[in-house]
This record gives C-alpha cells, structure tokens and sequence, in this order.
C-alpha cells in the first residue's frame, strides 16, 4: 500500500516539475508587450480571485487534461482611462492565448499529454469562478507572471484547475 | 498566372491586437489588408463583397472554428490561399490544417520576417500556378 502511494506520489511530483517546464520563463509578444515569469509553479487551495481591480479571463481545458484556467489580471492602483483598459485587457487575453498554447504544446512533448484551450471569455462576476472552486480537481497550480508593455506593467496570476485523464502516461 | 502589383489579405482572428499586430507587419504596398475579421462570418461577408488572394486564420475561435472556416473558404472561393495560425502547435492541429488545405501554418508568436516569408511563399505559388 505504501508503494502505491509513493508511486501516486511520485507521478503527481513528475507532472508538477513537467508543467513547470513547459511554461516559458518569458514570452515577446509581437514585440509590443513581454511576459516574464515572477513566481514559479505552487499549489493552491481555494481560487480567491478578488472582482475588484481585476480582470478575469477564462479558458477551457480539453483533452487528456480537463478543467478550465483561470487567468487574473490586476488593475488594481492603475490609472487608465476605460479605451486604455479595453486596449490592455486585449493585449493580456492574446499574451494568455499565446503563453498557455506554448505550455500544452510543450507539455505534450514532456509528458505525451494532448491538450487543448477554448477561445477566451471574459468573467464577468465571480458566480463561474466561485463553480469551478467547487468541482474535485486533482491538479489545482498556479504561478505568477509580469505582463509589461511600453507604458505599464501589470501582475498576472494563472491558476490550473485540472483532472489528468491519463495519468499512467506521467 | 498574372502577376500582380499587391496582393489581397485578409486577417481573421477573435483577438484585436493579434489583428492589428498582424496588420502593422504587413504595412507594405506590395500587401493591400482588405479587412480585419473577428469570426467566420465576418470573414465571409468580406470574401463577398472584396476577394482576397489570401486569408490568414487563427484556429481557434468562438462558434466556427478557423479550421470549419478554411474549408467553406476552400469550397465557395477556391482561389484564396490560406495560412493559418494558432498559438498550439501539437501535431494533430498541423495535421487539421494541412488537411483543409491550409498553405501554411505559423504558431503565434511569430516575428515579421517569419510572416512575411511565409506570405511570400504562399505568393510564389499563385504566380507559378
């Protein structure tokens, strides 16, 4: 019994480090923004993303990992007029597309685990947010990255709420 | 095939700033942006009104796909050559795109150089078609 364990262990280990390493440390973004990694992959419990200040973005997660990504973007302490808002929120939704599209692509080469996101919807209240906290996912990480353009810098948080399908195959 | 002086693109994809980063590279005379689409529809109703010698196409997007798109592309205006794009790039995606008749893929990010290289060998083979 205690062999299982270690081995259930060991996996859930492996395909921790993997996730770590398919995210790039950082990413040009049509050389008009960059992403840089601020916090590596951790564990988390409860999605405490806060409404105010702000901006949420989801994708779905399909294929051997299932489950949805939330990512969470701070205005908080910014001063930026409501166009400026809408030209940042398009910039951190493509810097996200392109930033998770590298991680599953580069995933599937570490660990053999085909994966798929949706197009981005924009959360508008917590309701969705406070569901997905309430489903049984097995893989719950987050890390941290810092989304910096010519003008501004803003934090941004991704948080992998997921179930492996298959995880003989870690 | 005649040789013209610019050729038609039009850019699909749900992402303003992916369109119009897309559209900055392609800031040449030799390129004419006959339009910016966020969908399939939308892309029709321009193909319409406006040919294009070349459409490039994000994969994934709300509702139709640009892979479901591609092939209405391929069916209702066959003269229009498409590069598709998509921030995945696993092999079964290429395969999709490849298998619609896509004459390209780029997996985003991608510089200018790499765009229009692309661009250019989709160009190479309208004029020796």
């Amino acid at each position: 019994m205690g062999m299982v364990v270690n081995s259930f262990q060991s996996r859930e280990n492996n395909l921790m480090e993997k996730i770590h390493l398919s995210f790039s440390p950082a990413l040009s973004i049509y050389n008009q923004a960059v992403l840089e990694r601020s916090k590596p992959i951790q564990l988390f419990n409860n999605l405490e993303i806060d409404e105010n200040g702000k901006v949420n973005i989801l994708f779905k997660l399909e294929g051997e990992l299932t489950g949805h990504i939330i990512c969470s973007f701070s205005i908080e302490d910014k001063v930026i007029t409501q166009d400026e808002l809408f030209h940042y929120q398009s910039i951190f939704t493509e810097s996200m597309n392109i930033l998770l599209g590298k991680f599953l692509t580069q995933l599937e080469e570490e660990t053999g685990l085909m994966s798929l996101i949706s197009s981005p919807r924009l959360l508008t209240n917590n309701k969705f947010i406070t569901e997905i906290d309430s489903f049984l996912h097995a893989i719950k990480l987050k890390t941290e990255y810092q989304l910096l353009t010519m003008q501004n810098s803003f934090d941004c948080t991704i948080y992998i709420n997921a179930n492996n399908k298959n995880s003989s195959k870690v | 095939m005649e040789v013209v002086d610019n050729y038609r693109i039009l850019i699909v994809d749900d992402s303003d700033f992916s369109r119009s980063s897309i559209s900055a590279m392609l800031d040449d005379p030799r390129y004419n942006i006959i339009g910016e689409a966020s969908g399939a529809k939308e892309a029709i109703n321009i193909l319409v009104d406006r040919k294009a010698h070349i459409a490039i196409i994000d994969i994934v997007m709300p509702e139709i796909s640009g892979i479901e798109l591609a092939e209405k592309i391929k069916e209702s205006f066959s003269n229009t050559q498409i590069i598709m794009i998509s921030s995945l790039s696993q092999e079964n995606i290429v395969i999709d795109a490849i298998s619609v008749g896509a004459s390209d893929f780029l997996q985003k990010p991608f510089n200018k150089e790499t765009l229009i290289n692309s661009i250019e060998k989709v160009i190479s083979n309208i004029e020796e078609a």
